[in-house]
């Protein structure tokens, strides 16, 4: 097969404009997923697009929202102490993803578009309520991340379209948050279950949760029930708090259905999601004062 | 609107190693390693899982430890690649290398390259890093031979050979 063409485009405008001339084009951030797939014949793109000079797509900033770029690497994310504090389960999944050499280029728009269902950053992100920044040459249009994987491999961006970045609504104060992961080797694989949560609490209550998880379905997802079961819960009631979580635990074990791979079996994933996800829960109600 | 230059084929490419400029025609999505390897020569750097795994097609760019099998030649641009014949030879060992001899830190070599590469970034601190900060800093390198002891005393040595000189 002959080499894909290489373009690289200084704009937003220019990279969708270049996307629209073949169907068969495509971003390249990091390369950490798609060289692999590339060399093994899982993608065939026929010019790939490579957005490391856009400037735009490189924004990291705090703020009502914050703004994290498609193109910023997990390496430089992790150095920024603001955004760690505040965003503390994605630090804990960006710090866990791929060893040294890998966070220096992975990209967070490389991951979510990658669309693994045990992508590393999916989950925290789900909780902290992303929405995603996609522009096409018709324009720019906002998804929440809930609507934004379709499948594994697949995600809402089009042929022709980029993921500009992702936005995070900014941290209130009065929030925890936490992720979990189950590997069987550190820094070169990815997660067998994975799990993240997110609680405000208001008056001693828990008054908004969300719960995520991941590997155990074609997609990552949220868990409503896990949701509603913490929702209300008295913090300082111990009894009910270690309820709550053994039954949001339940829920999202409930919620699953994965698939047998190399990595694990379905049952054992199932198994296994129950106790990340009450792993998740603790760090973020008990031990989480993040 | 315009769109940007789609290079079909090869294209060229400018980048600098160890200090010097290159100049080379090839696809822009041949990976570095082969690029340094094929075109430069410079064979020091090897490429073994080709799926970022391994880490042993560690090199430099900007400083950064990266796998030189998975990052695009094009996508270099004007960033500084190191690559471990930058170190120093014969004679005019790095304290890296000088302390990876003292603790036979090396057995068939293979990943010995890309360790020295990633091994690197500790030197300039100020502090002697632990073992376990060696350690974590090594999670994207694979050894097959050592059991990783020596290599971690090796690193742990140089940064005060380094201090010395
Ligand atoms: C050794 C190793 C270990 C790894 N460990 C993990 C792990 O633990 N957890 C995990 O989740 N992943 C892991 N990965 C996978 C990979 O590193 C991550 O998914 C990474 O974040 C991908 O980012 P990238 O910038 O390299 O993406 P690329 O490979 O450049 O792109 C990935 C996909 O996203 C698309 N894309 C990129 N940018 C855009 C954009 N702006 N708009 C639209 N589409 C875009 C590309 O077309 C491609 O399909 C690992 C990979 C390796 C090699
Ligand atoms: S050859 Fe690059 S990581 Fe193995
Ligand atoms: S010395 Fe043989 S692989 Fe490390």
């Amino acid at each position: 097969m002959s080499q894909p063409g290489y373009a690289i485009p200084r704009s937003v405008q220019e990279a969708v404009e270049t996307l629209a001339r073949s169907t068969a084009a495509r971003p390249i951030a990091g390369g950490t997923d798609l060289m692999v797939q590339m060399r093994l014949g899982h993608r065939r793109p026929d010019v790939v697009v490579d957005t490391r000079a856009i400037e735009e797509l490189h924004l990291l900033r705090q703020g009502d929202p914050t703004v994290i770029g498609a193109a910023v690497t997990l390496r430089r994310f992790l150095g920024d102490a603001e955004l760690t504090g505040s965003y503390p389960a994605l630090a804990q999944a960006a710090n866990l993803l791929g060893g040294r050499q890998i966070q220096a280029v992975a990209t967070f728009g490389g991951n979510v578009c990658n669309a693994s269902p045990a992508a590393e950053t999916a989950t925290p992100l789900l909780v902290y309520a992303a929405q995603a920044v996609i522009e096409s040459r018709g324009g720019r249009r906002e998804v929440p991340l809930t609507a934004f994987f379709t499948g594994p491999g697949k995600t809402v961006v089009d042929a022709g379209e980029l993921l500009v970045g992702l936005h995070l609504p900014p941290p209130t104060g009065d929030e925890r948050s936490a992720y979990r992961r189950l590997e069987l080797r550190r820094s070169v694989d990815i997660a067998v279950v994975s799990a993240s949560s997110w609680v405000r609490v208001v008056e001693g209550r828990i008054a908004t949760a969300r719960v995520a998880v991941g590997a155990v379905n074609a997609v990552a997802m949220r868990v409503p029930a896990a949701e509603a079961t913490l929702t209300g819960v008295e913090v300082d009631d111990s009894r009910a708090v270690e309820r709550a979580i053994a039954q949001a635990a339940v829920d999202c074990r409930d919620a699953s259905r994965p698939i047998d791979d190399t990595r694990a079996s379905a049952q054992y994933r199932l198994a296994m999601v129950e106790l990340i996800a009450r792993r998740a829960l603790n760090d973020t109600i008990l031990t989480g004062a993040h | 609107m315009t769109t940007a230059a789609i290079h079909e084929g090869s294209m060229p490419v400018t980048i600098t190693v160890n200090g010097r400029t290159e100049k080379a025609e090839v696809p822009g999505l041949t990976p570095l390693g082969d690029f340094l390897r094929e075109k430069l020569g410079l064979t020091g750097t090897k490429l073994g899982c080709r799926a970022g795994d391994c880490g042993s097609c560690t090199v430099l760019v900007d400083s950064v430890p990266v796998a030189s099998c998975l990052m695009p030649v094009a996508q270099v641009g004007e960033r500084a690649v190191a690559t471990v014949e930058g170190l120093g030879g014969e004679g005019d060992l790095h304290p890296l290398q000088e302390a990876f001899r003292n603790n036979n830190a090396s057995q068939c070599g293979f990943c010995i390259p890309g360790i020295l590469m990633a091994a690197t970034a500790f030197l300039d601190r100020a502090e002697p890093p632990s073992r376990a900060e060696v350690v974590d800093g090594l999670s994207g390198n694979l050894c097959r031979c050592t059991g990783y002891e020596s290599i971690v005393s090796a690193i742990v040595e140089a940064h005060t050979l380094n201090r010395e000189a």
